[in-house]
């Protein structure tokens, strides 16, 4: 299981666009940063990160938190779906709450590059 | 008794919370594992694996036991959360649609047990659950769901570990408060189903196997938020092939409650009838409670009926008490009973 994600997304001509999905019926926040911007904070749907030229590199750094708010299980994940790029990409990580109720937290950041 | 005495005693002395007497459905209600309940079992430790790898690990585990085949082995499985959902968000769990609450609340439950002495051999029963709740309001969780998103903001919008982890201990009590409430305060209908089937198998060896007992189980409910109001009915049907003439058990019953502010008014009804070598033994129980809440610690209570001995008019038992509950334990004050 993998909370942490580091990697690289090349972007194209177009605008990319960030959704981030919290699975497993639990609730989930993400904030959004794009270097020292702050681009949203909240639930993220189809979010227009910039301009594929703009954004060459540059990172985008996505946090999210899960609740464990569903007593059938203690797992979460999120998915980090990307697209505009030179390809569309859904990047998954899973974490465990280690006690009923608790909470994961969840760091990714992308590398945009040409 | 002069009113004065009866007050002083009242006062003096405690009282159970008569509605809990009133509440005989409880037994008869859809069990969570209806397995161990359809052979009585209480076993002490129950293999609830939560992954695929867990449970093949139990079964191997059970199978390996010295006893074969094992006793008192218990299992009970979620088979809709041995997997990921990645694709299913809050709202598609907290207010599912038809196919989706059957399969999520689907669950198997096992359990093997003796035989009783003087026989010898083992009692094997599978058990299956579920249950369709129609809400797809989720109005009611927002100040709960809006809590817990207030401290996930403060949660991203600091780096220190430290206050990190404090926020998310904050946190625990309202997920597992959210938690509670999906389980217990859910206002529209409520449909729970369960049935159970237990094989006898006489000196352990499989070609004597034969049912021994079949149970089925529907319970379903409506609650109103506005008046506070609960409507139960329940349908339990069992057989038991144990003994000659086999025996079937149908119990039926209904149960509403209202609450307005301090005053809780409840009523049931239970229908028993046994029936054995074609003919049956019919009894009731119609019971009525009224609680009134005079402080935070203080209720007074009273509780009206016919008792399900008898069935007629002039034939069944009175069941009566008054009481008042102190918060510290559960001594009735009057009771009246078997017969007017």
């Amino acid at each position: 299981m993998l909370t942490t994600l580091k990697t690289d997304y090349p972007v194209d001509t177009g605008a990319v666009v960030l959704t981030i999905k919290i699975g497993e019926g639990q609730l989930g926040t993400s904030v959004v940063r794009l270097g020292e911007t702050q681009l949203d904070i909240g639930e993220i749907d189809v979010l227009e990160i910039g301009q594929g030229p703009d954004l060459a590199g540059q990172v985008l750094f996505i946090k999210t938190v899960v609740a464990d708010v569903n007593d059938n299980t203690n797992h979460t994940s999120v998915s980090y779906e990307l697209q505009g790029g030179k390809a569309d990409k859904v990047f998954n990580l899973d974490g465990t709450a280690d006690e009923e109720g608790g909470s994961v937290v969840y760091r990714a950041s992308f590398s945009l590059k040409s | 008794m002069n009113v004065r005495r009866f007050i002083a005693l009242v006062l003096l002395c405690g009282a159970s919370r008569l509605s809990a007497q009133v509440d005989t459905l409880r037994a008869f209600r859809a069990p969570a594992s209806p397995a161990f309940v359809l052979i009585d079992a209480a076993p002490t430790a129950i293999a609830r694996p939560s992954t695929p790898q867990r449970l093949v690990m139990s079964l191997v585990s059970a199978l390996q036991d010295e006893d074969f085949p094992p006793k008192r082995y218990a299992l009970e499985i979620a088979p809709y959360w041995l997997t990921r959902h990645r694709t299913l968000t809050f709202e598609q769990y907290a207010a599912p649609a038809f196919w989706q609450s059957i399969i999520q609340t689907l669950s198997l439950s096992v359990a093997t047990t003796n035989i009783p002495k003087p026989d010898t051999g083992t009692v094997l029963a599978f058990g299956v659950r579920t249950a369709y709740v129609s809400s797809r309001d989720l109005s009611w969780l927002r100040p709960l769901r809006d809590t817990i998103l207030q401290i996930q903001r403060k949660i991203l919008e600091t780096d220190d570990q430290a206050i990190e982890d404090s926020l998310r201990a904050e946190m625990r009590p309202v997920n597992l408060r959210l938690q509670r409430a999906l389980r217990t305060e859910r206002t529209g209908w409520t449909i729970e189903g369960a049935a159970a089937g237990a094989m006898d198998f006489q000196g352990d060896i499989a070609s004597n196997g034969k049912v021994s007992r079949v149970g089925l189980w529907v319970t379903t409910g409506y609650r109103l938020s506005k008046p506070n109001a609960d409507l139960l009915a329940v349908v339990r049907l069992t057989r038991d092939d144990r003994v000659a003439p086999r025996q079937d058990f149908l119990d039926l019953g209904g149960r509403l409650v209202l609450d307005k502010e301090d005053l809780t008014l409840s009523g049931e009804y239970v229908y028993r009838s046994i029936t054995s070598a074609g003919s049956s033994r019919p009894s009731d129980r119609l019971t009525a409670a009224v609680e009134y809440r005079v402080s935070t610690d203080i209720l007074l209570t009273a509780a009206l009926g016919r008792g399900a001995d008898e069935r007629g008019p002039d034939t069944g038992p009175l069941i009566a008490q008054i009481g008042v509950d102190f918060g510290l334990g559960a001594i009735p004050l009057i009771r009246t009973g078997g017969g007017r």
